[in-house]
């Protein structure tokens, strides 16, 4: 019985495995790119003008001149720490940094005004329905590691300026790391029915009885910092289960606990505000003790160049969370 | 049934306890080999020094965390106890002057977080500890002369080593 069980899934496996190649075959496989690209920085393209201190560009939301709002915008929605595999200046947003979940794992992809690896062919249009379809100019689905979920509520004008910061960093022609991904889920196809179930396009509307800064903080913690990407548990089709957003899963990505940072005695709720936002602004906790893991990335790359007033707001909105108990190990 | 002699049901208790015994600590050591560095029914003098070695960073690192918060309190939100920064100063420079001491070849345990790359790359795990060796040395100072900028700096960048090698080396 057992070993009529056993054969009987072989052939399964095999079959599947036929049908997945020819699928995948028929379906054209789009990021054939070499798996051992290494880096190859190349000479900044000319596109306007390039900032060479692009990686140290703190940014400022009320400049004058859009890319440096844009290099705000980067920092809030920590598009570094995906998109930059190491430290450092010279693959800055250049790609390659790996993300392990359970669905596989993820390299983000090269960002800079590299046109051939990079995003130097793109319109604004292109980039537009990038971060709020989470298509690609082909018109194919990205898969939702990239957090366009998230995304899609950012206003025009950010987006614009986020791309006005993109089109201004150095161009480096690192050719990209494909995905590490099972078979089914290399299909792309199958990201478009992930998207029916788990994706609406969206816009953030300010609560009308909440005041500017609350506002503030509901925008970037939803749209731009995307908290909950990562601090909720998911549900088996991938999609962030609902009645558990921001409270935190064992199994977030890269196999790390991600707490509940709901105001909640099992998440934050022993944490003041002034703890929180000091959290983010370097990673202290109220024990005095300093985050490694993921969180250290977020607070290094992102959280820690915002201004304190946009903490505030962040703290304010996370604050006015429903609590949830939700403890896990 | 006539009563046993008292001698007769002393051997039988005696046997059954020897039986025990034996059973018992078979099962013990069948529970170590599962789980090798996992206590404490019946620790080896080796596993308790391991387990001394681990309570004791566990507590170095507490302590340090402890005049971290302390600090923090003073310096940023201006605890009034400016005249007492340069104990938390001289203590953190003191607990942290030589980090790799306190984990030596041998000492990861199931209780501890630290994680084997701090032996496996002891190279950059020695440049982090230095790295914080040298600035916990500079916040001690800041903290003797007493300019808050400095101090707070030399604070914050302290710190970032702190995150820098638990991103790298801590669970």
């Amino acid at each position: 019985m057992a070993v009529g069980r056993g054969r009987g899934r072989v052939v399964l496996f095999l079959v599947l495995a036929l049908l997945g190649s020819v699928l995948l075959l028929a379906y054209g496989w789009e990021r054939s790119v070499a798996a051992d690209a290494g880096p190859n920085p190349s000479p900044p393209a000319a596109v306007g003008d390039t900032l060479v201190d692009a990686a140290e560009l703190r940014g400022d939301p009320g400049s004058e001149d859009p890319v440096v709002r844009g290099a705000y915008l980067a920092r809030a929605g920590n598009c570094i720490a995906c998109h930059t595999e190491e430290e450092g200046d010279e693959l800055f947003l250049a790609g390659g940094k790996p993300v392990e979940t359970p669905f596989g794992t993820f390299y983000g992809t090269n960002i800079t005004p590299d046109p051939e690896n990079g995003i130097g062919e793109w319109s604004e249009e292109d980039f537009v329905r990038a971060m709020r379809e989470g298509r690609a100019p082909d018109g194919s689905h990205y898969y939702p590691s990239f957090p366009y979920t998230a995304f899609s509520g950012m206003s025009d004008a950010d987006l614009s300026d986020l791309f006005a910061f993109l089109r201004a960093v150095p161009a480096i022609s690192r050719e990209n790391v494909p995905h590490d991904i099972p078979w089914y889920a290399g299909f792309r196809g199958g990201v478009g029915f992930w998207k029916m179930l788990n994706f609406e396009e969206w816009r953030f509307e300010p609560d009308p009885d909440r005041d500017e800064e609350w506002n503030r903080g509901a925008y970037l913690a939803r749209a731009v910092a995307h908290c909950s990407e990562c601090h909720s548990p998911r549900t088996r089709s991938g999609g962030i289960d609902e009645s558990f957003r921001y409270a935190g899963t064992a199994e977030g990505p890269d196999g790390e606990t991600m707490p509940n940072i709901t105001p909640h005695d099992t998440g934050i709720g022993d944490w003041s505000e002034r703890h929180f936002v000091r959290y983010l602004e370097f990673g202290m906790d109220p024990d005095g003790d300093f985050a490694g893991g993921s969180m250290a990335d977020v607070i290094r790359e992102g959280t820690g160049f915002l201004l304190d007033e946009d903490r505030v707001a962040i703290a304010r909105y996370i604050y006015s969370l429903d609590p949830i108990e939700h403890e896990f190990d | 049934m006539s009563p046993r002699p008292l001698s007769f049901i002393l051997a039988a208790a005696l046997v059954a306890s020897v039986v025990a015994a034996g059973f018992g600590a078979a099962e013990s050591r069948a529970a170590d080999d599962a789980t090798p560095v996992g206590l404490p029914a019946f620790a080896g003098v080796q596993d308790l020094e391991v387990e001394a070695l681990v309570d004791h960073r566990q507590g170095v690192m507490r302590a340090v965390s402890g005049h971290m918060a302390a600090s923090a309190a003073i310096l940023l939100d201006g605890a009034p106890f400016e005249d007492r920064i340069s104990v938390h100063g001289a203590a953190l420079a003191g607990l942290l002057a030589d980090v790799p001491s306190l984990f030596p070849e041998g000492s990861a345990h199931d209780e501890s977080d630290a994680r084997p790359e701090i032996w496996e790359d002891s190279g950059t795990f020695s440049e982090r500890a230095q790295d914080t060796e040298q600035r916990a040395a500079a916040f001690g100072e800041a903290t003797q002369g007493g300019n808050a900028m400095e101090m707070t700096q030399a604070f914050i960048s302290l710190g970032d080593s702190c995150g820098a090698c638990h991103d790298s080396f801590r669970f």
